[in-house]
């Protein structure tokens, strides 16, 4: 047989009817029954049948002569019918689509996907993957309405209509200042936090993703799909990189890790996020002015540091950025400087580990931003180093005002945090109504002349603290404990500050309202005697440091445990201290057994462990036992570029102490090399005004002028003098023993002359 | 529109009248031909389909033809008919030697990447159809809706008041009919 008769057809047709109503079973009593009563029409029954298997699976004829491609108008996919193109780019075509069944008016975007990038999706992927991401409903997102494959065999997607325009454009055409852009921003983050939260990431956030509305209303499109687009076990870069030259999917704002094929996470959408908001603050891309190949892209993404957003504004045309923000120039760079430079520059950290934990942080600190309250971005680093063992006082305190509120501010944070862990659910609560007082005592105090400006820009560290060390007294006297809390937060910033003498006043006034409050024996005001024992020793005093750490370390063994963390500081402390009165014996000792319990708790790579280790290296150093020291601090400062790169305090006070090392080694060429390395650093990170910055090229200089640069030196050493010196190291160069060799050069009595000056005029 | 109206034509040829059958298919030819024109004119040859074609012609017709016209179900069939001979020509001609002046309808099949059907085999396919279409009518006017006008099951069983998995069958059904007809060497 081959055309199948009008007859054959007649007596066939029924019967392929029931067949292939049935059910596999089903079909195979049927046929079964069939052959004992016709076994010829079996046979061929049995024969359509498999040939029907195959045509089913070949897809015969299931291709439209008219179109193979999608999305001919009038076309149906799924319950929409195609209306008109409205989009065409590399990753495929976009139509505007309405309800085919009329039950309800809605219009949809239907996405058909290239083939090519969708290759290695199967068509069982698609639909479960589609319908995770069809379950994500925010306001902010775009839905996701159904997403398969064509009988054509054309991955679709079906997302809600969404009539707007990109945020960037939107932003610019109202001529949204940047307070307004940064609301409009906070919803978008809102967005993507929502995703996150159901474990979805985006992956490809950018300004043609995230839509306005006319009624202002954001909307993300796209959530997910890039890894929709993705095949099994194949990340984006790898797509990305072989549709270079396409317009979807280029690295211009893909992620470093996306770049390098390494898994894509929630972070991944905090730097595209950071890349959006630098955009939406600046209209200037990360990587500077284009236009970018893929491959200069790449490279800027992967090596080298966007500028700022407010030195980014500078390089375009600045005019007309500032217009489209309703603002000057000059305002635009001074709003943008400081707080949003350090944000973004956070969540643009090229290293994952070190960007915002999450967007809902990123969120909380532009939210903090927008309500002049101190952020978060720089509390860690800062946290950290003042905990942290210094040589020659070099307390590592590159305070700015803004830094100065991140330590007052983070601070008090951490301390309400780690307490709310500890207690139970009522106490949580009274820390949190706690919270809400610090806030507002903070903001108080931060309007302290132009309520107009940001605090930053106008006030200096020194005022704000003044301000607020006399507010502390009276404005919270109802409630000693947040007092006490304040008094030892703002204590601590005034010694970083070196401003010693109301440091010790505030601190001492704080342990006197918290032991009378709570008795001597409370965490806190132990805390707060250690950091008086501080400023004890940077005035010089360590005897009295040393007997105050001691008291501390007996009761908070007793109170805390011997491993408590507290506990541990403080017996790291008081080992400097031991050390710094050159009983390295003990000192060594007690630092070792410090750091090994750190290393057992908090493991290796926590910042509290390196600076305990970084301390061993110093004091290996100093009381000789060099190779030691050297072996010590190469482990301390290769786990901190791992762990936390160049661009890092702790790195670079490692680096410093490296250098030391070195130096006292003999390898003075090595020094030389490192110190110059390091003050490249501190310029960049610190800035030049810096007393680290200061100190660093002091010991350039001196070792410039043992080997006879004498120009380079004094250039050198008189900017460090201008800039940061402290006064008594400055006062000291006529002691600096490497220094001799200049004692004959006019430009050295004109230093000498100028320490004098500045001593007297600090008294 | 000059004699008959397409009413009367679709009414008679309902009844079996092939005459009228005839004149429908002639006059709805030259009504899709004239809309496929003035859509390639006005919008390029990107978005041209003939389900679109078959709407507009629907849709035209209706608005000269006035309350008596055919519900557009019926009227989808016996288009899907025609437009398949629009495209049957198309591919004659293709075949044939290329005269200056002639209706391309390359428009509608630029978007086919790699054609499942040859030129031949569409022929084929046609001639099939008719054949099939004088065994059981439904399942040809499911492969003219389906194949060569790109309609979904949804709208065909919705156009034709069958269930979709009616159609589905039906369109299984016919599959086999034409790939037995083109490939009369397999085995039964």
């Amino acid at each position: 047989m081959d055309t199948l008769t009008p007859d054959q057809w007649a007596r066939i047709s029924p019967l392929l009817d029931e067949a292939l109503d049935l059910a596999p079973d089903e079909r195979e009593r049927f046929m079964s029954s069939l052959q004992e009563k016709d076994p010829h029409l079996a046979t061929i029954l049995q024969t359509l049948l498999h040939e029907q298997a195959q045509l089913h699976r070949e897809e015969f004829l299931e291709i439209s002569v008219l179109s193979k491609a999608p999305g001919l108008a009038g076309q149906s996919v799924g319950a929409y019918t195609l209306v008109s193109q409205i989009g065409q780019g590399g990753m495929g075509t976009v139509w505007l689509a309405r309800r085919s069944d009329g039950r309800f008016e809605r219009k949809a975007a239907v996405k058909f996907v290239n083939v090519a990038f969708a290759s290695q999706s199967s068509e069982l992927r698609f639909r479960r993957e589609g319908s995770i991401l069809g379950r994500l409903t925010h306001p902010h997102i775009a839905e996701l309405l159904d997403a398969g494959i064509s009988s054509g065999g054309q991955p679709y997607l079906i997302l809600e209509y969404v009539d707007g325009v990109a945020i960037d454009q939107y932003c610019d055409e109202q001529r949204l200042d940047l307070e307004a852009r940064i609301r409009l921003f906070l919803d978008v983050v809102a967005a993507v936090a929502h995703a996150h939260a159901n474990l979805i990431v985006h992956r490809d956030l950018k300004p043609s993703n995230v839509l306005v509305t006319k009624l202002g209303e954001v909307k993300l499109l796209d959530f997910g799909i890039a890894k929709l687009l993705e095949g099994e076990g194949q990340s984006g870069a790898a797509t990305m990189l072989t549709h270079e030259s396409g317009s979807a999917l280029t690295p211009r704002y893909a992620a470093p890790e996306q770049l390098k094929n390494q898994p894509v996470t929630t972070a991944t959408d905090v730097y595209t996020l950071g890349v959006l908001l630098y955009l939406l603050l600046t209209s200037c891309h990360p990587a500077g002015p284009g236009p970018h190949s893929p491959a200069e892209l790449m490279k800027a993404v992967l090596e080298s540091d966007s500028l700022r957003p407010s030195e980014a504004v500078a390089t375009g045309t600045l005019g007309t950025v500032s217009e489209a923000r309703s603002t000057t120039p000059d305002r635009l760079q001074r709003q943008l400087r400081g707080d949003l430079d350090t944000i973004v520059a956070k969540a643009l950290k090229k290293n994952a580990a070190e960007r915002y934990a999450s967007v809902t942080e990123l969120a909380d600190d532009l939210r903090r931003y927008l309500r002049r309250e101190p952020i978060s971005a720089r509390s860690d680093t800062f946290a950290y180093r003042t905990g942290k063992f210094v040589r020659r006082n070099r307390t590592a305190v590159a305070l700015t005002t803004l830094a100065l509120i991140a330590v007052i501010g983070g601070a008090a944070g951490i301390v309400v945090q780690a307490r709310t862990a500890r207690r139970q659910r009522d106490a949580a609560i009274r820390e949190r109504d706690r919270a809400d007082r610090i806030a507002k005592f903070m903001t108080g105090i931060f309007k302290v002349s132009d309520p107009n400006e940001r605090v930053g820009n106008t006030v200096t560290a020194r005022e704000v603290l003044d301000k607020a060390s006399l507010d502390v007294g009276s404005g919270l006297s109802n409630d000693p404990a947040l007092q006490a809390q304040m008094m030892h937060v703002m204590g601590k910033a005034y010694r970083n500050l070196g401003l010693l003498q109301p440091a010790k006043k505030l601190l001492e006034r704080s342990i006197e309202i918290g032991s009378s409050a709570f008795g001597a024996e409370n965490a806190e005001t132990l805390e707060t005697m250690q950091d008086l024992a501080w400023a004890y020793s940077e005035e010089g005093r360590f005897a009295e440091a040393e007997s105050l750490q001691r008291r501390v370390v007996d009761s908070e063994r007793r109170l805390l445990g011997p491993e408590h963390l507290n506990t541990l500081r403080s017996t790291g402390d008081l080992a400097v201290t031991l050390c710094e009165q050159g009983n390295y014996k003990e000192g060594i000792r007690l630092n070792r057994q410090v750091l090994q319990t750190k290393k057992r708790i908090l493991g290796s790579e926590a910042f509290d462990t390196l600076a305990t280790e970084d301390n061993l290296a110093v004091m290996l150093n100093e009381s000789g036992q060099l190779a030691e020291a050297e072996k010590v601090e190469r482990e301390t400062l290769d786990i901190q570029i791992r762990v936390f790169g160049y661009e890092n305090l702790g790195t670079i006070d490692s680096m410093t102490n490296m250098a030391d090392i070195e130096r006292n080694m003999g390898r003075d060429d090595d020094a030389q090399k490192l110190y110059g390395q390091t003050l490249e650093l501190e310029e960049r990170v610190l800035g030049p005004d810096q007393r680290e910055t200061a100190i660093t090229k002091y010991e350039l200089a001196c070792l410039l002028a043992k080997h006879g640069q004498a120009d380079k030196a004094f250039s050198l050493l008189n900017q460090a003098m201008h800039h940061g010196l402290p006064p008594r190291m400055a006062l000291g160069i006529e002691k600096e023993p490497p220094l001799t060799s200049l004692h004959n050069d006019p430009r050295f009595s004109a230093l000498i002359a100028h320490a004098k000056e500045q001593s007297a005029m600090q008294k | 529109m000059a004699g008959e109206t397409i009413s009367a034509l679709v009414g008679r040829a309902d009844r079996g009248d092939s005459a009228a059958a005839n004149q429908l298919f002639d006059v709805l030819y030259g009504e899709l031909r004239r809309l496929a024109k003035r859509q390639l004119a006005r919008q390029g040859v990107t978005s041209l389909s003939a389900t679109t074609l078959i709407h507009e012609a629907y849709l035209d017709m209706a608005k000269h033809e006035g309350p008596t016209f055919p519900d557009p179900a019926r009227f989808m069939g016996y288009a899907a008919r025609v437009m398949r001979g629009l495209i049957i020509d198309h591919v004659r001609n293709r075949l044939a030697i290329k005269r200056g002046g002639q209706f391309e309808i390359t428009a509608l099949t630029t978007n086919v990447g790699e054609p499942l059907t040859n030129d031949r085999e569409l022929l084929l396919i046609s001639h099939a159809l008719d054949e099939l279409m004088k065994l059981d009518g439904a399942l040809a006017q499911i492969v003219d809706l389906k194949f060569f006008c790109g309609f979904s099951f949804a709208e065909i069983a919705e156009m034709l008041g069958f269930s979709e998995r009616t159609v589905q069958r039906k369109w299984e059904k016919a599959r086999i009919y034409l790939h037995r007809s083109l490939r009369a060497d397999l085995p039964v």
